[in-house]
């Protein structure tokens, strides 16, 4: 079952959802030009470091056993975005980025327990900016900011501010019982996945 | 209560579909894509050039001169509720 958007304020209220910094406002208000919240879902927002991968003289086996967020972060150029220093993502080019918000799924309340899929926001798809793939899933017990595996699809390099509403969380129950088996990437503060 | 709220419309990307343009309450501009059932305006828009026309809200809270509306569809820039001065509205 997925969460409306009343639900996801009510899981926040209850502390079964964390996201911080909060989304605000809850409504739509007078004067106010925007509020994250759709009827199902809540924007997230993009945060201000980027990893940009560099090629290499070398192979990865992905089957190779080891910490993956080592050879990420040791081929990866870091940069750190500014109101004043957005980042130019060129045609085909893929970065890993992250969100503004650490999302956290507590299991400790009890049930009903909470999972969550991060969405790309239509605005975004429709220029051809592809802000995760193949990796959506956020679990019950799970704390940390999400990783957005970026790629720019589109002929026009497109500017990446700090905070720019960059893609949506959907909120859903999970039925049963669970037990835990974390993440390598559980805590994560980083796009390639370090605590 | 359903209204409409002055725009420019052009052509969108898809067949009945069109490119919305308008202002906020402090003129910041608003864009969106929307369906011709949602939109009025006399003539097709030539590509590149927009033509004056209505977009379908939703009247939500007045305060003074200014009224929060829901569009349609979201706009690019912020979502679907925005704010705008009354006089921007139209019964028909």
């Amino acid at each position: 079952m997925i969460l409306s958007n009343l639900e996801i304020q009510k899981a926040l209220d209850d502390g079964r959802l964390v996201i911080e910094p909060e989304p605000s406002p809850r409504q739509p208000e007078l004067r106010v030009k925007y509020c994250p919240y759709d009827t199902h879902s809540v924007d997230l927002k993009l945060g201000y470091e980027i990893s940009i991968p560099e090629p290499g003289p070398f192979d990865q086996d992905l089957t190779e056993p080891g910490v993956l967020h080592d050879f990420i972060s040791k081929h990866c150029r870091k940069c750190t975005l500014s109101d004043v220093q957005p980042f130019r993502l060129k045609t085909g080019q893929f970065i890993l980025a992250r969100t503004l918000e650490k999302i956290g799924l507590p299991t400790d309340k009890g049930r009903p327990y909470l999972a969550a899929r991060i969405e790309g926001k239509s605005s975004r798809a429709r220029c051809g900016l592809l802000v995760h793939f193949t990796a959506p899933t956020v679990h019950p017990g799970w704390n940390g900011t999400l990783t957005l595996e970026m790629i720019n699809l589109s002929p026009t390099t497109f500017m990446l501010s700090p905070e720019m509403p960059i893609a949506q969380l959907i909120v859903e129950q999970v039925a049963g019982e669970i037990f835990q088996n974390p993440s390598q990437f559980q805590n994560q503060s980083t796009p390639e996945g370090k605590s | 209560m359903e209204k409409w709220l002055d725009c420019t419309i052009s052509p969108g990307q898809f067949t009945g579909e069109f490119a919305v343009q308008g202002k906020m309450f402090d003129a910041t501009e608003f864009s969106l894509f929307a369906p011709k059932e949602d939109l009025k305006f006399t003539g097709e828009p030539p590509s590149g050039k927009p033509v004056r026309g209505f977009i379908r809200v939703i009247l939500g809270p007045r305060k003074d001169n200014l009224l929060l509306v829901t569009l349609p569809q979201p706009t690019f820039e912020n979502g679907r509720t925005i704010t705008v001065k009354a006089d921007q509205i139209r019964d028909q």
